[in-house]
């Protein structure tokens, strides 16, 4: 009998066992090795491992000439074509291992192309100098909440809160802050500007200069001047400015001319001085969170909201209720779901049905929510299936367990915290598992939630970054050697906490 | 028999997806035997035709932008020299630089494209304002629309290239008024390697006024705004102009009532300043890993472009110039005539955006541009963004 089982045992290895480790190995060990390897070099993910043409003359020389063995030579010349037309041999289609042996081959007669060469550890030490794109670490910046350009009616009133929190404070100078609180004057509704000030139109102004004869080639240099002027806060330069112009100078625009002239750039002055001195206080100190700390802020929001509302929704349906085969349904579906579909449902709900039904008009591209719209997403999408583990979970503890707690009085919160909770850590285990290496490698939701503009709005996590790093920045070196240090940083972080949580597990 | 269906043309210019097979049509009867395909590949067209090159798939015809792209790909060894094919001697002179890498012609030019503002006749007569020419003129026509509760502009600032082109636009006019165009193409030499700024010589502080202003004239909603919902709001009447190019006129033959005008962006007050932002736009390439049955039978389909009835699907279908000699824009809806009349009487001012390296439009000005519209990004860090982006991935 003995003698029968170890041969069944090396039968199925050999049919089973080995196979898989095959695959293994060619599928995922194999990847792991090249991409170290891709790290270590600086190929922007374009250029070719080997030439895709070179000159006929050189290709043969350099090339061909230095092969030695003829099977190589011939194997060489089986995907590059002498093509005459172009003067070049051109290389066809070449995949797979193919890639590897035309590139040893070239690699044996010294050939290296400059644009995919090995460069050492350079790309791992750049990302840990921080000598690598800004938008990757976190940063302190100012939000602008008014610009030069912006017009003078968007300061026409101004929410109270707004002007003493993020206007007051920052303005220095003493007359400064005398000139605006002459202007602005507080009302229930906030501070609002000098009515006159306020309806002034910059076109208007424009518009009354820009036509005097004399004055069509100095006009715009004049009214920009009285601007500049005013943002400096030096009255008398503008007269001085004024009195040097060579046509008014001259005396050839005539006094009332010459009085519209000094009327309008003097109220260009008083716009420069108000868009001055509110551009340069009117902003708000703000951190942008970068790659990373958004990443660390998406994976430790996503984790405890999806264990935490689907351990909720687990209990909950934990009953004898008659909906809860659908309520399980209903609540696994957005799982089942694309998330292609998931992101484009929600990009109505947020574009046309939430500005319709609340106060707040701008969801999705408003910086400030969508890092959190992409986690609620993301939780939406995945609770039903935390909740579908933890149900398992809850329903193989043994009844007569939860029986005898019953008789010996733990009710309510003891019971579920003395008795539920621990014996539900393996679900918590698998479930912490899943959601820390799931949340740590999403890409979809935040690609089709924000297609092309998730780097503008400060939501690339890290493998959107990576993503982005090798396709559109060109720097697929760079790209994968952040990939690999993803990969230790999920290895480690999910394997401290499989060690964490295991200790927990209670037998039973 | 020539089997050619095995790969598709990818095709970046996703408002000719509609149009574009009935080309690939024309000529697969003229040609019983070869197949084209296309795909689809809007704003990533680039990223994977990368992809697709490095890993030896590339399809044997692409569509590709002019200048970077061109260069990037014939330096890298992945297209063909269309120098000696016949139909490169019936292409303009003018459209060849933006095609050219070592003195060879690496794709074929299709057409010019302007970028500038299009705008609704009616509404503009419905107010009785004309196509403005000055800056001023231009605050003035958007006043007025405001008055009468017309927004002026249909926003795009969801995704970034438009506000990419905006930029880029406002840029090169400023610098090209002040030293031509050969000094444009000087200032892209100059940095490549590091020798100039991108704030060198120009009003930067004018340049984001100007944003400024253009996104003050938009929606409260533009930030939400997409190709569709700007598409929607100027077909609807909800706004009377975007800044745009002609690729997002509504094609006439759908909307046959709706009037449109084209006219430089005017962003100074000199209107001889005032130019189209225009260049070659799309072109064809080949690719080099084709075999020679394929390759032969995609250089038939590249010089058969020429042919009349080629020319009369890329005017009249298609709705894009074209850049051979003769081909006449008069057949085309009226903003294409405006176009080529206002390039042909006061020229143009190339598409620098076309010829800085990839990335650095894709992240340094897209971006760039759009978190400065959203109030994310400071000027003086989008210069010097620029700055570096452009030295350290230009790759002579």
């Amino acid at each position: 009998m003995m003698v029968g089982n170890k041969r069944n045992e090396k039968i199925s290895f050999a049919i089973f066992v080995l196979p898989a480790l095959g695959l293994y190995l060619f599928f995922a060990i194999m990847p792991l090795f090249q991409g170290f390897w891709l790290s270590t070099t600086n190929w922007d993910g374009s250029a070719p491992w080997t030439p895709a043409q070179m000159p006929i003359a050189q290709f043969e020389s350099d090339i061909l000439g230095k092969i030695k063995k003829q099977s190589d030579k011939d194997f060489l010349l089986k995907y590059y074509i002498k093509d005459e037309g172009q003067g070049t041999y051109r290389k066809l289609e070449a995949y797979g291992l193919t890639r590897y042996r035309i590139m040893g081959i070239f690699g044996s007669v010294g050939y290296v192309n400059a644009d995919f060469k090995n460069i050492g550890l350079k790309n791992y030490s750049d990302i840990f100098a921080g000598k690598i794109d800004r938008r990757f670490f976190p940063e302190r910046y100012r939000e602008a909440r008014f610009q030069l350009g912006d017009p003078i009616g968007k300061l026409a009133l101004i929410p109270r809160n707004e002007f003493e929190r993020n206007i007051l404070p920052h303005i220095s100078g003493a007359d400064d802050l005398a000139y605006v609180k002459k202007i602005f004057s507080p009302s229930a509704q906030g501070y609002a500007l000098d009515p006159a000030l306020a309806a002034l139109s910059e076109v208007d102004l424009q518009g009354a200069i820009a036509g005097i004869a004399g004055l069509e080639n100095d006009w715009e240099a004049l009214y920009n001047d009285a601007l500049a002027i005013g943002a400096a806060g030096k009255r008398a330069d503008l007269d001085a400015r004024i009195a040097e112009t060579p046509a008014i100078a001259s005396r050839k625009i005539s006094a009332s001319d010459r009085d519209i002239i000094a009327s309008t750039l003097g109220k260009a002055y008083e716009i420069g001085q108000v868009k001055g001195i509110l551009s340069k206080a009117w902003y708000v100190e703000r951190l942008k969170w970068g790659v990373l700390l958004f990443t660390a802020i998406f994976v430790v929001s996503n984790v405890a909201l999806v264990n935490a509302l689907g351990m909720l929704l687990a209990l909950a349906l934990d009953t004898k209720m008659k909906t809860r085969n659908l309520l399980r349904s209903i609540f696994f579906i957005p799982n089942v779901l694309s998330m292609i579909i998931v992101a484009f449902v929600w990009q109505l709900v947020f574009r046309e049905l939430l500005p319709a039904i609340t106060p707040i008009k701008e969801w999705m591209m408003d910086p400030d929510l969508a890092p959190w719209l992409t986690i609620f997403v993301a939780v939406w999408q995945g609770v039903g299936y935390y909740t579908v583990i933890y149900l398992a979970g809850l329903q193989g503890i043994p009844l007569d367990i939860l029986e005898s707690a019953s008789l010996d009085g733990a009710t309510g919160s003891r019971r579920f915290f003395r008795i539920v909770l621990p014996l539900l850590v393996p679900a918590i285990t698998i479930c912490l598992f899943l959601s820390i290496s799931g949340a740590l490698k999403t890409f979809d939701i935040i690609f089709a939630l924000y297609p092309s503009n998730s780097t503008s709005m400060g939501i690339d996590n890290l493998t959107v970054n990576i993503f982005y790093d090798a396709f559109r920045d060109k720097h697929a070196g760079l790209a994968t050697a952040k990939a690999i240090l993803l990969l230790f940083a999920i290895a480690i972080i999910t394997g401290t906490q499989l060690v964490l949580t295991k200790r927990k597990e209670v037998e039973m | 028999m020539v089997v050619w269906a095995e790969r598709e043309i990818p095709n970046y210019k996703p408002e000719i997806t509609p149009t574009l097979p009935k080309l690939l049509d024309a000529f697969a009867k003229a040609n019983p035997g070869i197949t084209i395909v296309t795909e689809i590949h809007p704003n990533d067209g680039g990223a994977t035709n990368a992809a697709a090159a490095a890993a030896g798939k590339l399809p044997d015809i692409m569509q590709q932008p002019a200048y970077a792209a061109i260069v990037e790909n014939a330096k890298n060894g992945y297209i063909l020299d269309l120098s000696k094919q016949p139909i490169m001697a019936k292409v303009i002179d003018g459209a060849k630089p933006s095609v050219t890498y070592n003195g060879k012609l690496y794709a074929l030019p299709m057409d010019f494209a302007g970028i500038g503002i299009v705008y609704n006749k009616d509404i503009f007569a419905k107010y009785k304002l004309v196509a403005p020419t000055t800056y001023l003129e231009l605050q003035k026509v958007a006043d007025t629309l405001k008055k009468n509760g017309v927004t002026p502009f249909a926003g795009l600032l969801k995704a970034n290239w438009s506000i990419g082109h905006f930029i880029e636009m406002i840029h090169s006019s400023m610098l090209g008024s002040k030293v031509g165009n050969a000094g444009i193409f000087k200032f892209v030499a100059q940095m490549q390697v590091g020798e100039t700024s991108f704030d060198k010589g120009v009003d930067m502080a004018g340049i984001f006024k100007i944003m400024d202003w253009y996104k003050a004239n938009m929606a409260d909603n533009a930030a939400e705004m997409d190709w569709n919902e700007q598409q929607a709001a100027y077909i609807k009447g909800d706004a009377a102009m975007m800044v745009q190019g002609l690729w997002a006129l509504p094609n006439a033959k759908d909307y046959p009532d709706l009037k449109s005008g084209f006219v430089p962006f005017p962003w100074s007050n000199k209107a001889a300043d005032n130019r189209f932002f225009a260049d070659v736009d799309s072109t064809f390439t080949v690719s080099s890993q084709s075999t020679p049955e394929k390759q032969a039978a995609a250089l038939k389909f590249i010089n058969w472009l020429s042919s009349p009835e080629a020319i009369k699907i890329w005017t009249s279908d298609i709705q894009l110039t074209s850049t051979f000699k003769g081909a006449a824009v008069t057949s085309m809806p009226m903003p294409f005539q405006e176009l080529m009349a206002s390039v042909n009487k006061k020229g143009s001012y190339p598409w620098v955006f076309s010829m800085m390296p990839t990335p650095t439009f894709e992240q340094a000005i897209k971006n760039g541009a759009q978190g400065y519209m959203f109030g994310k990004a400071k000027p003086a860090d989008i210069v010097a963004e620029i700055n570096q982006s452009w030295k350290d991935n230009y790759k002579p």
